[in-house]
């Protein structure tokens, strides 16, 4: 994986702890992401926004100071489930830390950077999961959308055009031994060389995305191809 | 010579067929297949879907998909054939002003013609390109059981579809047709045993030179392949669900494939003794992962669990034939129409009822279609002696004093037909008298179908019972019904022609053919969008692959000027994609193709190579 896939990766893991509550798994993912990118302040504003809850849960100072002397360990009074104390340089700090952001910022800013690093895979999770606290937030649905488009021209690409009529390239007997879920299952049997990639995505029913991610992911197994069967 | 086809509209399947330099000719659609699903749906992604495509959706996107219309057109929601099917219907339909029931689609509301329409508008667009040109007129077949009111329905769907419906004739007597093509002799009595994917038919018929008469006829209305499929489905289900305790049948996935492999598999039976089928990731289970079903399936367990349906058809048979006064021994032949009836089992038992093998002089799904565009081209062909005779399958009258049923026209009448009756008036000084038609077999007016009313005025007064009002029923060839009064003394004259109380008025199939033209014209767009952009894709991937050749070979510096030219073509053509500008990128793609042909010219020229 390259730095940029495992620094969004780390991101969404720590997103993820931070929504189930575990503190200190989300301050561990993100203090891993701000150690691969120190110059994103994505990290940092995360990592801030954890401890914030960290400190709250604990009684201690609610914010971090804006600055802070060359080099300085953050411990804790109560004993509490941190890893390892987090260490922090003030030079890779230098502009002053934020007011701790709220679930929904927080996963809209993620999602933003993401985009903008060309991870729509991730920034689309965090899209869904904005739009799952918040149905009608404005930028979560337009990032959806955004992710959506991207990641299906994307793989639609993979399939090179839609207008061809895919068969299946295995045996029956062969099927069986893929890696598939039902709905894999599903878009497979449509599959007989007669319907198009665009018919598929009529007759299969899921949301445009999942058929041609599933499609393009057959395409790419050689389970399905243009060729004869 | 305008062509004319002729269109089985099936409750399931419909085939379309013409007269093709004298040969009746079935016109397969426009993905080759021969049967075209009578099914239309709204996909998930709001594109409309006619035909097999909406088949394979039908379980997954059910609310949004129209299965089986035929069984509502013509009828009214308050009906109680209607009202039952309500309960298994998947799509929704509700009443309409007018007690017109109305398919809800995604958010529109479609008339149950319109709906038809959709599956016409199919036919005729497969028809204009199998024959290459525009097709206008049409014969569709209907079951000899429809009423008027149905009839009508059927016809203005033809005009929603943009076809002008020249006859409407009865679907056994449309397989008669095809079986007494080019037989002018011919003089028998004949059965036409219909099993469908939906319904099931049995008519007696007489044909007799060239003239073909429907002497009885009768169904089953809830009875067809699509029963025999569920069996075959059901018994896919239950060893599943009690090896991994779960119901296939809930998860709508699931489902879609066991009805399209059950269907699958019984058609295959019917050429060979067992057949395997192969579910692979039907489901899956946490614990154990993917779930697959694989089972092998006999002729033998196939006819096990149908045999009561065939049993049922057979029933129907008998009926009809004791209702007829005819016995098997006097038939001369058996037709077998509708996919099921290919079913081996189906044919032996049609086989040791008429004692006598049946008929495989016509093609089971083809024949009815056909022998509308016999119909057709006869019609269009004067020189040519055929006669369609049917008969009215219901009495036909009107309500008289005591809420009570007076039969004008008796069932199983041969049409066209023609009859009165003399009523008198039923007050002193009666001024005016309604007239309500109805058609059933009931003797209590109420419980027979309502088909129209109207009202006499001024009649003569006089004291009740003196003045003679004579009701005359006329029933074309079509089976469309016409009513008068007249009041014998003074000769005044009311009259209607029958037309559906639950049907869509002239305005409502204007403004339906209108949104029906309006979508023929955006689906044309959009396949002359599709196609520009599919050929403006190729053409950006055949450049790229130039690129290299023409910005860094012995060409580069003279394509100075032309390079610009194709860059900001090729930039125009990506903005006219995005923005969907059907006739701005035709023009692109147009440049384009030329810009191709001459770098490519200029590279082989220089010897670079252009491939």
């Amino acid at each position: 994986m390259s730095a940029g896939g495992r620094f969004s990766s780390l991101l969404l893991e720590g997103l993820d702890e931070y929504r189930r509550g575990n503190m200190s798994a989300a301050v561990r993912a993100w203090e891993e992401a701000y150690t691969l990118e120190p110059t994103n302040p994505r990290a940092r504003e995360f990592l801030h926004s954890a401890l914030e809850r960290i400190y709250a849960q604990m009684g201690v100072a609610k914010t971090l100071p804006a600055s802070r002397p060359a080099e300085r360990t953050v411990t804790t009074t109560k004993p509490v489930n941190l890893p390892r104390p987090l260490t922090l340089r003030a030079s890779e700090m230098p502009a002053p830390l934020p007011p701790a952001l709220s679930d929904v910022d927080m996963l809209l800013s993620g999602a933003r950077d993401l985009v903008g690093q060309r991870d729509y895979d991730g920034a689309l999770e965090l899209a869904g999961k904005v739009l799952a606290i918040e149905p009608h937030n404005a930028e979560g649905q337009r990032l959806l959308a955004e992710c959506e488009a991207q990641l299906t021209r994307q793989f639609e690409q993979r399939l090179g055009g839609l207008e061809q009529r895919p068969r299946v390239l295995l045996k029956p007997d062969e099927i069986r031994w893929l890696d598939l879920d039902p709905r894999a299952g599903f878009v497979l049997a449509q599959i007989d060389g007669a319907v198009s990639y665009e018919d598929l995505y009529d007759i299969c029913g899921l949301p445009r995305l999942d058929t041609v991610r599933i499609l393009s992911q057959l395409v790419e197994e050689k389970v399905v191809g243009h060729g004869k069967g | 010579m305008d062509p004319v086809i002729g269109i089985d509209l099936g409750t399931t399947n419909s085939v379309l067929a013409a007269v093709i330099d004298g040969v009746p000719t079935v016109i397969p659609n426009r993905s080759g297949y021969r049967l075209t699903p009578s099914i239309v749906a709204i996909a998930k992604n709001g594109k409309r879907l006619v035909g097999s495509l909406a088949k394979r959706q039908a379980v997954t996107n059910a609310d949004n998909t129209v299965t089986a219309a035929k069984r509502l057109i013509g009828r009214k929601f308050s009906q109680g054939a209607v009202q039952q099917l309500l309960t298994i219907l998947p799509y929704r339909v509700v009443a309409a002003a007018n007690d017109e029931p109305r398919i809800q689609l995604g958010e529109h509301g479609f008339s149950v013609p319109e709906i038809s329409a959709m599956v016409l508008t199919e036919l005729k667009l497969d028809a204009e390109a199998y024959l290459q040109t525009p097709v206008t007129k049409a014969v569709v077949t209907v079951p000899a059981h429809f009423t008027d009111a149905q009839r009508q329905a059927t016809r203005d769907a033809g005009r929603i579809a943009g076809l002008e419906v020249i006859r409407i004739i009865n679907e056994p007597t449309s397989a008669a047709l095809a079986y007494g093509h080019g037989k002018p002799q011919l003089d028998r009595k004949i059965a036409v045993f219909d099993l469908g994917g939906g319904t099931f038919d049995f008519s007696v018929l007489r044909v007799q030179k060239g003239v073909f008469e429907v002497i009885a006829t009768g169904g089953d209305t809830a009875l067809g392949g699509e029963d025999f499929d569920r069996r075959v489905v059901e018994w896919l289900v239950g060893p599943f669900s009690k090896e991994h305790g779960i119901d296939l049948r809930s998860d709508k996935m699931a489902l879609q494939r066991l009805r399209d492999a059950a269907e699958k598999s019984k058609c295959e039976l019917s050429a060979v003794k067992t057949t395997e089928i192969n579910l692979p990731f039907i489901s899956a289970k946490p614990t154990t992962g993917p779930l697959h079903l694989r089972s092998i399936i006999g002729r033998d367990t196939l006819e096990q669990l149908t045999e009561d349906l065939v049993n049922r058809t057979l029933d129907v048979c008998r009926r009809v034939l004791s209702e007829a006064r005819v016995s098997p021994s006097e038939l001369e032949d058996v037709l077998l129409v509708g996919g099921q009836a290919r079913m081996p089992r189906v044919q032996e038992a049609v086989k040791l009822l008429f004692a006598r093998e049946p008929s495989r002089q016509v093609h089971p799904e083809e024949a009815v279609a056909l022998g509308a565009a016999i119909q057709g081209a006869a019609l269009l062909d004067e020189k040519q002696e055929m006669l369609l005779l049917d008969v009215t399958p219901h009495s036909l009258g009107i309500e008289i004093a005591g809420g009570y049923f007076q039969k004008i026209i008796a069932r199983n009448t041969t049409v066209p037909t023609s009859a009165h009756h003399l009523f008198t008036t039923v007050k002193d000084k009666q001024q005016n008298a309604k007239i309500t038609v109805l058609q059933g077999e009931s003797e209590l007016a109420p419980q027979n179908e309502l088909l129209g009313e109207f009202m006499l005025t001024g009649i003569r007064q006089a004291p009740r019972g003196e003045t003679e009002i004579d009701v005359i029923f006329d029933i074309s060839a079509d089976g469309i019904v016409s009513v008068s009064a007249l009041d014998v003394a003074t000769g005044l004259r009311q009259s209607i022609t029958v037309t559906a109380r639950a049907g869509l008025s002239e305005e409502d199939v204007k403004k339906a053919t209108q949104a029906n033209d309006d979508w023929l014209t955006t689906q044309k767009t959009d396949v002359e969008f599709e196609e520009r952009k599919y050929k403006a894709l190729a053409l950006f991937k055949q450049f790229d692959e130039l690129w290299p050749k023409l910005t860094t070979g012995p060409l580069a510096e003279s394509l100075g000027e032309a390079m610009t030219r194709l860059q900001t073509t090729l930039a125009n053509a990506r903005v006219q994609i995005e923005a969907r500008e059907t006739q701005a990128l035709g023009g692109s793609v147009e440049t384009l193709e030329r810009m191709l042909t001459v770098f490519r010219g200029a590279l082989d020229r220089i010897g670079a190579g252009s491939r």
